[in-house]
């Protein structure tokens, strides 16, 4: 396969086609939908983390005057055991539903029980007030330990620990185990010199995304239901919310806001569907806004974990052996991400013998989602901590450990699938040399550093180009923009198109006015979305060189497309071509045998009408990230206060589309690092 | 003949082959010919799965085809943030 290097836009630093509108304030984010009508939504929550819902009585919430309607789970269809398609992987409807509304009993703390819509948000807060709710409180686990006792209370009748022979006849809360090994572990850690075994603990904690989960929801007179929100996904959006709610797919529009931060906890839904349903009840719009305290003590945070590593090395410094169990909270319903804990937690090392296994536990906290490179931070802390104590004790570099037994193109690693061209040892070796790895520490400053590892993903995508009559290109896609990804979008159709990336318009649109994507998340939308962008934008110029061989009267084999223009391959065209490379790379206006986009967009009328293009994608090629982060600190030995004094991240981006928002990237991690996440 | 690798996860359902041979050119005749060999590798468990073909991950193998000589490796099917 031929790799593209030379690049004219991509790797640039374009002006972001959405940054005006962020700076100055008009861009629309979840809450800021206003509608003609609108009231609001406000949801009843669970004191207790529980319970069993023995009644709810709105009949003094009603009274109120200003409340138009109410809702409950039994305004929603029975879950049972329908499941979810989704995008890499199917769930099931019953752990969804209930995160939306209860039903029947509480798993946690402030889970949805009910909701009303009232003509101001305060009347709405004050009815949900009145709401009575009834339960029957039942003992609590917080604790994976002690969830995963045989006395524990136990959260679900109907779970059953999965990956176990035989399957267990006794629920559990216990809801998964997975084992993964490969080589001889015994012989690994007889081979060994050194054997280092510890045991870390990583705190459940919030995305703390900066945009509190906001939608605005409106019926029409035919059923149909339109939802402004800001997610990851609004595709994800649309198909939860037709589970949840009953509501056919295909009368459910989502319309994406910006959006202000998600890090993978804007991958689920909360309340679209309570929305949803207090605007069909009331025939108004609702909108619903959770409040930070809401989002902090309702929706889904990164699972705990407890993990154990054992590693063991030769004198000499290579690892022979490495074993990891791992306990992850999943929180009232199985979510957490213990498959990618157990597979990748030692990708970065190249060992014959390894095993892995992971249990993921049921407590009474929310119910977890997705937090960045879901699953692998936890493990990797553990096994990173554990390869400076190694390196430490043999009195070797840490760095120089590293590059002994980092993997290479070939190494398999556990989840089976040997790698191909990697970057780690590049990373290593530019770590080694950086600057800030050479200064010397002075008393009470030590210096940390850790490899880290993802898979990334590829997944479906769509993307439809159009041209306007003057020869500005629209770019529409279906992904929310959380990174700099319309940037990205409008930089990749100006490389393919030819033409300067500020007369491109990138834009993200609704659900009706595309076709499926996958939601913006596990680093795919950059190489998926934008797959789909090329493909369309491929198609887009092959329409043009089509256009330009009618109206030239020529075989479209002899039309080109070069630096925006379709130039005949024949007489001047050539010459054209070479003029527009030695003119900077645009071509005179004069030219003959040559046609710019907004020549062929101004005469697309007569040749065969408006120009666009539609592309989906489906894409296979995701390539691992590997990183190595370095830090300085500095402790105050008598107040125990850490400075950290320098910060280094070294990444293997693969190719950056926009090299400034690849930095901000890098930043932001290092912002979270230094906030202690 | 294709080769085709299970982790130490699926091969519970294999009988605890970790390599096999199979005859099949494409994932839907894989995993007709897999069943076959192994019932207890049944839909659900197989769906759960996608597949590497050479190296490469695919989440939706449903239309792959692959070669004589390639290495297959089912992977358990992730959901990213």
């Amino acid at each position: 396969m031929k790799v593209k290097t030379d690049f004219k836009y991509v790797g640039t630093r374009p002006i972001r086609p959405d940054g005006l509108d962020k700076v100055t304030g008009r861009a629309m984010y979840g809450a800021d939908l206003n509608l003609q009508g609108m009231v609001y939504g406000h949801i009843v929550r669970s004191p207790h983390a529980h319970a069993v819902i023995k009644s709810i009585d709105f009949s003094e919430a009603m009274k109120l005057p200003g409340v138009l309607a109410t809702m409950s789970a039994a305004d929603l269809p029975e879950p049972g055991d329908k499941k979810i398609p989704g995008g890499e992987v199917d769930f099931e409807l019953k752990a969804f539903s209930p995160i939306v509304m209860a039903r029947g009993k509480v798993f946690f703390h402030a889970q949805s029980v009910a909701a009303v819509a009232a003509t101001t948000a305060s009347i709405a807060a004050a009815a949900a007030k009145l709401v009575k709710v009834e339960y029957d409180v039942l003992p609590h686990v917080l604790d994976i330990h002690e969830a995963a006792r045989d006395d524990a209370p136990l959260l679900h009748e109907d779970v059953f620990t999965q990956g176990v022979d035989p399957v267990p006849t006794r629920p559990s809360n216990v809801s998964a185990e997975i084992e993964l090994k490969m080589g001889d572990l015994d012989a690994g850690f007889a081979a060994a010199d050194l054997v280092i075994e510890r045991t870390y603990s990583v705190p459940m904690c919030h995305q703390g995304y900066i945009e509190p989960h906001a939608c605005v929801a409106q019926f029409d007179e035919n059923g149909k239901v339109e939802i402004w929100c800001c997610t990851q996904g609004a595709f994800m959006v649309r198909t939860l919310t037709a589970a949840v709610t009953g509501i056919e797919l295909g009368k459910i529009k989502v319309t994406p806001s910006e959006i202000g931060g998600g890090f993978g906890g804007k991958t689920t839904i909360y309340i679209e569907p309570v929305a949803a349903i207090l605007a069909q009840k009331c025939g108004r719009p609702v909108k619903i806004v959770m409040s930070r305290e809401d989002v902090f003590r309702a929706s889904g945070p990164v699972s705990s974990s407890e993990t154990r590593v054992k590693i063991g090395v030769t004198k000499d410094g290579k690892i022979t052996a490495m074993d990891t169990d791992i306990i992850m909270d999943s929180g009232a319903f199985s979510s957490s991400p213990l498959f990618p804990a157990v597979m990748f937690g030692t990708a970065c090392y190249r060992c014959d013998n390894i095993r892995s296994s992971g249990r993921e536990v049921l407590t009474n906290k929310p119910k977890v989602y997705a937090y960045r490179a879901p699953g692998a931070p936890q493990p990797i802390l553990a096994v990173e901590c554990v390869i400076n104590e190694i390196a430490q004790q043999l009195q070797m570099d840490p760095i120089e450990f590293r590059q002994l037994n980092a993997v290479n193109e070939g190494d398999l690693p556990l989840f089976g699938v040997p790698f191909q061209a990697i970057g780690l040892q590049e990373i290593l070796r530019e770590a080694k040399k950086h600057p800030n790895y050479q200064v010397a520490l002075g008393e009470n400053q030590g210096r940390g550093v850790a490899c880290a590892f993802w898979i990334n993903a590829g997944m479906q995508s769509s993307a439809t180009i159009n041209v306007s009559e003057d020869g500005r290109v629209n770019v529409l896609t279906g992904n929310p923009d959380i990174g700099g990804s319309r940037a990205s979008m409008a930089l990749l159709t100006a490389e393919v198109l030819g033409i300067p990336v500020d007369t491109i318009r990138p834009a993200v649109v609704d659900t009706d006015s595309i076709a499926y994507s996958d939601l913006t998340g596990g680093s795919r939308t950059t190489l998926a979305t934008g797959g789909a962008v090329i493909k369309a934008a491929e198609a887009l110029v092959a329409e043009l060189r089509k256009r330009a061989a009618a109206l030239w009267g020529i075989n479209v084999e002899e039309v080109d497309w070069i630096d925006g223009s379709a130039v005949a391959r024949s007489g001047t065209g050539l010459e054209t071509l070479n003029e527009a490379r030695a003119n900077d790379g645009h071509a005179p206006a004069t030219a003959a045998k040559s046609l710019t986009l907004a020549q062929l967009a101004a005469q697309a009328g007569v040749t065969g009408g408006p120009l666009c293009a539609v592309a989906s994608h489906n894409a296979h090629n995701a390539a691992p990230s590997f990183a190595l982060n370095m830090c300085d600190v500095e402790v105050d030995k008598e107040t125990g206060k850490v400075e950290i004094l320098r910060y280094t991240c070294i990444q293997d981006a693969g190719k950056p589309c926009i090299r400034p928002t690849w930095k901000a990237r890098c930043k932001a991690v290092l912002c979270r690092v230094s906030a202690g996440r | 003949m294709a080769k085709v690798i299970f982790t130490s996860d699926l091969q519970r359902f294999t009988g605890g082959a970790r390599e096999v041979e199979v005859a099949a050119g494409s994932y839907q005749q894989l995993v007709a010919e897999l069943q076959q060999r192994f019932p207890a590798l049944t839909d659900t468990i197989i769906g759960r799965y996608g597949l590497a073909i050479d190296g490469a991950i695919i989440q939706t193998p449903l239309l792959e085809r692959f070669g004589n000589d390639s290495e297959l490796v089912f992977v358990t099917r992730i959901a990213g943030g």
